[in-house]
């Protein structure tokens, strides 16, 4: 059986979190998210940079672009928030193009 | 023989807080939160190559892993 403890791989999760805006009043949104374990290593190497790594982590590969409408926004404040679903999630290098890559 | 780190951290990606989508104007809807396998610890050791008919040989040093621990993911050149 597998656990969430022993999962390995990457998956898509559900997930929910609260959008908040200034200007507007915060709504809880469910969507689905990824999740998982990737496979990855660094090694030595003899040239430089003297190690080479193979970095991937769990991301979405198929999003699918979502807009919530907040409630109670102020007349000049635009209710619209622009969210992601996940269709599909893949073990792939974090892009700072589109995403903003954090270590936990 | 020398050691490499590998193993499975857990990473995770999700909708970006609003104030993640402001500072990027609006291109980062995505919040990759990730540990990656790394050598958090290495030492150095030499290794006596020795050529054809063992007229000569050479002395190199080469990494290897002593610890390897789940930190911070990075980019490499390969």
């Amino acid at each position: 059986v597998t656990t969430l403890r022993t999962f390995r791989g990457c998956a898509v999760r559900e997930f929910s979190f609260v959008a908040q805006k200034p200007g507007c009043r915060s709504l809880r949104i469910h969507t689905e998210a990824c999740w998982g374990r990737c496979q990855t290593w660094e090694k030595p190497v003899l040239e430089p940079p003297y190690v080479q790594r193979h970095h991937r982590v769990c991301t979405y590969s198929r999003t699918r672009h979502l807009t919530a409408r907040l409630p109670g926004c102020r007349p000049n404040v635009s209710p619209l928030y622009p969210y992601p679903l996940a269709l599909q999630c893949d073990c792939d290098v974090c892009s700072t193009q589109d995403t903003e890559c954090e270590t936990f | 023989m020398v050691y490499a780190c590998v193993g499975y951290c857990e990473s995770s990606a999700f909708p970006s807080r609003y104030s993640v989508l402001v500072a990027s104007n609006f291109t980062h809807n995505i919040t990759s939160a990730s540990r990656c396998c790394t050598i958090s610890s290495d030492t150095k050791i030499k290794v006596r190559l020795d050529c054809p008919r063992g007229r000569h040989h050479n002395d190199i040093e080469i990494l290897t892993a002593r610890a390897c621990r789940c930190d911070m993911c990075r980019k490499s050149r390969y």
